[in-house]
């Protein structure tokens, strides 16, 4: 799966600049081929690295 | 002098000294964003007249330092280096900066940076470039500039800096300090203004291993305000006076480390490297797992968050740098499934990453692949290859945050153009212990950390 930027940044509200355009896409393309590959790679049971800390909403026994 | 010799001082010289040097270096340096003569003296007046009741807060005791101008600072005008926040006056202090207080420290300013501090080159487009104290037509990196240039300047004995990328030890990488990126959860991220909520450490920059280790003592340990905040418990980071590394066993990466980078850092990096091994470490060549595409996985989680985090400016393009401007529609482009998958591939990095602790105590390498670019210069050569001057400069340091590990930097000597280099050391969850004692070993047998920036002859 490839993107095509140029696509989604015209979707976009504000918009981004015609001039500004090529500045902003061209770097997301070199991400790009490093990071799909990856992508592909992923076990389908690995889950997000960062997790919601439900323990941090339980008070504590005096109530804090 | 360090923190420890400066502990027989008067607090009210060491901070007079303090403003004196960075009122007149701040036209050459552009370091400080504010300098708080006043409060400072009254601060310094107040810990001799505790000193003198025999009142001593620790090793901070009247210590002049500066903060980045990311830590909130109750009644001080705090900017995170933007426009838009130009006129933003917390009603409290960050953690860090509670911290520091109790301790004893006397604020005496807050440092220049990178807008938003997201950026390497510490080029403001609102309050001026920070200079690197070294050559003053060079970045000092950043997104800790300030904090960098006011270290190597002598001006104070620690500043403290912010990384999400880099941003601590870029700075002190390319300006010639010691730096330190602490595990994940290890200092509170309560009252930073936030670029990176996976991403953000925060962390002091200092002349010597040893005053970084005082200096993460003070400021370490659990923050019920921030979440991220561990319950891991503090131990004593300060290294011994004769700290030995017989037998340690240092981690030399084979692949990804030494690829393109400048020849005089190489030299000086595998200098340190002799140098372990002559103090009795031993050193183990690893292969590292794909840090290119760890680094690909940080630029997506990054890019994603901060955009997220700034959503609220982004209707007031007119008063952002180019640079970040463009870091921040590049994140309007991410998905939400790109974001995700990185946040994946985190774990399943960290999971490949862990299996070398089988092997190595920690991990020697170079902190930047290239010294201080000039100011507005875009791309470094290094080898056969032009490189873009944020991803060289984070090349080597951007994949540690996305692992959560603690890192250190210190200076290993200067190329042959006069410019710093740096190690990285890296090490395991929660031990920046095994780091500190390594660096300040590798520091007492060498004499890099008393080299002294032309901007003091």
């Amino acid at each position: 799966m490839t993107k095509n930027w140029k696509v989604i940044a015209a979707a976009l509200t504000p918009d981004i600049p015609a001039g500004d355009l090529d500045r902003v896409i061209v770097p997301l393309e070199g991400l790009e081929a490093q990071f799909r590959p990856q992508v592909a790679r992923l076990p389908l049971e690995t889950e997000p690295a960062y997790v919601l800390l439900v323990q941090a909403l339980v008070p504590d026994k005096d109530g804090v | 002098m360090n923190i420890r010799e400066a502990a027989g001082h008067s607090s009210l010289e060491l901070t007079q000294a303090a403003l004196q040097s960075a009122k007149r270096l701040n036209p050459a340096l552009n370091a400080f964003l504010v300098i708080l003569e006043e409060s400072a003296l009254a601060r310094a007046r107040q810990m001799d007249q505790e000193r003198a009741t025999g009142h001593l807060r620790g090793p901070l005791h009247g210590i002049p330092i500066a903060v980045k101008d990311v830590f909130c600072t109750k009644g001080v005008r705090t900017t995170c280096g933007s426009k838009i926040l130009a006129d933003h006056v917390p009603d409290h202090d960050a953690a860090v900066v509670e911290k520091l207080h109790a301790a004893g420290a006397v604020l005496i300013g807050k440092t220049g940076m990178h807008e938003f501090a997201y950026g390497i080159t510490s080029n403001n487009p609102h309050f001026g470039a920070v200079r690197n104290p070294w050559n003053t037509d060079c970045i000092p990196g950043g997104s800790s500039g300030g904090s960098g240039a006011a270290v190597a300047a002598e001006s104070v004995f620690m500043a403290m800096g912010s990384d999400t990328g880099g941003s601590i030890r870029i700075p002190a990488a390319y300006c010639g300090t010691v730096g330190i990126k602490p595990t994940t959860g290890r200092v509170s991220r309560y009252g930073v203004m936030p670029l990176d909520f996976t991403l953000d450490h925060m962390g002091p920059l200092t002349r010597t291993v040893r005053d970084a280790a005082v200096c993460l003592q003070a400021i370490a340990g659990h923050d019920g305000r921030d979440e991220s905040s561990s319950r891991q418990e503090v131990p004593n980071f300060v290294p011994d006076a004769s700290p030995s590394v017989k037998g340690l066993r240092i981690g030399v990466p084979e692949n990804f480390y030494y690829d393109h980078i400048h020849p005089d850092v190489e030299r000086n990096v595998r200098a340190m490297i002799a140098t372990a091994a002559e103090l009795g470490a031993v050193l183990v060549p690893v292969r590292v797992p794909d840090i290119a595409a760890l680094n690909a996985v940080g630029r997506v989680i990054l890019l994603s968050e901060a955009t997220a985090t700034m959503s609220n400016f982004l209707d007031r393009r007119e008063d952002i740098g180019a640079d970040v401007l463009t870091l921040l529609d590049q994140g309007r482009l991410m998905s939400a499934a790109d974001y995700i998958n990185a946040q994946r591939l985190r774990r399943l990095f960290q999971q490949e990453f862990a299996k070398l602790w089988g092997h190595a105590d920690c991990l020697l390498t170079p902190t930047t692949p290239n010294p201080a670019p000039r100011i507005g210069q875009t791309t470094v050569e290094l080898g056969d290859a032009m490189e873009d001057v944020r991803l060289a400069s984070t090349r080597l340091v951007r994949g540690i945050n996305v692992l959560g590990l603690p890192a250190l930097s210190l200076p290993c000597g200067l190329t042959r153009d006069g410019m710093p280099s740096s190690v990285q050391l890296i090490g395991q969850p929660f031990d920046e212990v095994t780091l500190f004692r390594l660096g300040a070993a590798l520091e007492d047998a060498t004499s890099h950390h008393n080299l002294r920036p032309p901007v003091l002859s």
